[in-house]
């Protein structure tokens, strides 16, 4: 959950009883209230009646006009008295018959002309009810907009004061370790978000830091091991002139031989991995990647002849990219180079172009190692072949992203599956 | 002809002097950039091996100052370092080769010799060994005046042989020279294949086997 809508619907939930025992306990208080008032008025009405009786007045009407209540006036033998009470009664409505309204009722005893009465007073709380539920229902409506309206400034503050947080870890994804730019986050006012990126971006220049040693370090191995390999060739090459070599001093001289030569292969593989990595291949354009395919198909005709493997070829269109070449020369022969070597005799492979993916299938032996993911891993060996330095699929993998092209690996009806798809990925500058 | 070695790896000179005996070139070496810088100034070479990472500078300096000064000296750089860029400073800075370490002797030979053929014949001529002549320029092959067909492969195997008669070459040096830098699939069962259609080939146009096969090894061409 985002943090806004986690927010959002924190408040909501605080908001919303909040909202309904406040809505409950104004309902009283205002029903309280009313009640107070008509209290009040009953009692007016009273003292309005007794004065009425008290004057000895006989006309109805003209107390009629005083009073808003309907009352009943009943005898009361002498020294008895009945204490005020006030009480909710359903009376039928003067205007519908049919209808039972709310009225307030007061009943007590009064003294008028000297003679003791019990009286009864009944108001109608039709009216002030209805004015009751209007006022609720707007207060009601006030406070729901009020709320509305403050989640509404709420998400907006909070948009703006996580700004910067949602700015830095959108920087922090699209930051890759083998680049040498600093991510650059957004100044910020807020001493937490500025103490985030200061963290932040001293990690990342650690990270960094370290990246760049061990490449440097693999490339310095690398770099360092090309003289001593040449003196062993060197030698190997003088030992061989020599024609008095027993037969077990050519099995040994043909060891060290074909050893310092993985060796060197190792080495040149990893230096070309670790340019690629550093971007030294600049410069692209456009190449049309079947081209490279049928070139490179071309240079392993004696093994593929050798195999008897059958190339399928499925190439309706030239299939542009836009790449550096040497680097597309690169990825089509350790693609073709794979799909020859780990073949078996009389084996199949099937070279198919879309849009803007080239696929190469190829029959071989079942992998050990089962996770696609780790097929492009440096060193993943899958066959026990010595020739093979496990580096070709990482040289693939490497090239694909230095280039934002995607690759991936399946294995599927006996075939092992290598696509590349060239779509580049959108990349966020800074 | 002479030849400058700047190399500041003692084995390695060691070895290219030893190898280089049998060819009648008189060597001279330096291990450093300053013994060289004093070596080019008194001295004219046919030809200059350098390498570029010297404990005192850097060996494209070298080539730098041996170019402005106009001197007809071949240049062939070595370097641990096989970055395009170093490969195209070094040829846009006049020298005429560049090999990556590691490198087989025998590639170097061939370098050097392609090279001083270069400069000599400026492209005109021609290798021969008894029945056999190559034209290098035209890169056709006549056995007893008749013209084999050979593929690229076949025909860069042949001159790379020749140019390194009397000597065994290495599987692995064969590889490297028709490969080159390419991270090549490394099966020898493919030179093999080369080598076994270029003898048959040369077998059937009626020349003498001198393409010996070196058990385990390699491949000598001897005419001897």
């Amino acid at each position: 959950m985002k943090l806004l809508q986690k927010a959002t619907r924190l408040y909501l939930l605080w908001s919303v009883p909040v909202l309904v025992v406040c809505g409950i306990g104004f309902y009283f208080l205002l029903q309280r209230v009313i009640t107070w008032q008509v209290d009040e008025l009953l009692r007016k009405e009273r003292r309005e009646i007794v004065r009425f009786i008290n004057d000895g007045r006989e006309d109805v009407s003209e107390l009629y006009k005083k009073i808003t209540s309907s009352y009943y006036l009943l005898r009361l033998p002498e020294g008895e008295t009945i204490e005020d009470t006030y009480r909710f009664v359903y009376l039928v409505d003067e205007n519908d018959e049919n209808e039972f309204s709310p009225f307030r009722e007061l009943r007590c005893s009064v003294i008028a002309n000297k003679q003791n009465y019990e009286l009864i007073l009944h108001k109608s709380m039709v009216e002030s009810d209805s004015l009751m539920y209007s006022i609720a229902l707007l207060t009601l409506l006030l406070l729901v907009m009020l709320m509305g309206g403050f989640m509404l400034v709420n998400l907006s503050v909070a948009q703006r004061i996580w700004w910067p947080f949602y700015e830095t870890l959108a920087r922090m994804k699209d930051f890759r370790t083998d680049h040498t730019s600093r991510p650059g986050f957004p100044e910020t006012e807020i001493a937490e978000f500025n103490q985030l990126n200061e963290v932040a971006e001293s990690m990342i220049g650690r990270i960094q830091g370290d990246f760049n040693r061990q490449r440097q370090f693999i490339e310095n191995v690398a770099h360092e091991l090309q003289t001593p390999v040449s003196i062993i060739n060197s030698n190997v090459e003088l030992l061989a002139q020599n024609d008095q070599l027993t037969e077990r001093d050519v099995a040994m001289l043909q060891v060290i031989s074909e050893t310092a030569s993985r060796l060197a292969k190792v080495n040149s593989t990893l230096l070309l991995l670790s340019r690629i990595e550093n971007e030294q291949f600049p410069g692209r354009k456009e190449v049309d990647i079947c081209k490279i395919v049928e070139n490179h198909l071309g240079d392993y005709y004696e093994q593929i002849r050798a195999k008897q493997i059958q190339v399928n070829l499925e190439m309706p269109v030239p299939l542009n990219v836009l790449i550096n070449p040497v680097l597309a020369d690169t990825l089509v022969r350790n693609l073709v180079q794979n799909a020859v070597r780990h073949n078996h005799e009389g084996g199949h492979i099937n070279v198919r172009t879309e849009a803007a993916m080239l696929e190469i299938s190829n029959t071989g032996a079942r992998l050990r190692e089962a996770d696609p993911a780790r097929m492009f891993d440096k060193f993943v060996k899958h066959t026990t072949n010595s020739d093979s330095t496990g580096l070709g699929l990482a040289i693939v993998k490497q090239i694909c992203d230095s280039c934002h092209f995607s690759v991936s690996y399946e294995h599927r009806d006996l075939l092992h599956i290598l696509r590349v798809t060239f779509t580049q990925e959108k990349v966020h500058g800074h | 002809m002479k030849l400058l070695i700047i190399e500041d790896e003692q084995r390695l000179l060691d070895a290219m002097l030893r190898y280089f005996n049998v060819e009648r070139y008189q060597c001279d070496v330096a291990a450093n950039y300053a013994e060289a810088g004093e070596k080019l100034a008194q001295h004219t070479y046919d030809c200059i091996i350098v390498d570029l990472m010297l404990p005192d500078g850097d060996g494209m300096d070298l080539v730098k100052e041996l170019k402005e000064r106009r001197q007809n000296t071949g240049v062939i750089i070595v370097t641990a370092k096989g970055a395009l860029e170093d490969k195209l400073r070094g040829l846009e800075l006049g020298s005429d080769d560049y090999l990556t370490k590691p490198f087989h002797l025998s590639e170097l030979n061939a370098r050097i010799k392609a090279l001083m053929r270069r400069r000599q014949f400026e492209g005109q001529n021609t290798m021969e060994a008894n029945e056999i002549s190559v034209d290098l320029a035209g890169k056709t092959v006549k056995v007893n005046g008749n013209a084999v067909t050979l593929t690229p492969k076949e025909y860069r195997l042949l001159v790379y042989f020749m140019v390194n008669r009397e000597r065994v070459v290495t599987k692995e040096g064969v590889a490297q020279h028709l490969w080159s830098d390419d991270f090549n699939d490394g099966s020898y069962d493919f030179i093999y294949a080369h080598v076994k259609n270029l003898r048959k080939k040369l077998l059937e146009a009626g020349c003498a086997d001198y393409l010996k096969t070196v058990y385990g090894l390699g491949y000598k061409f001897t005419t001897a």
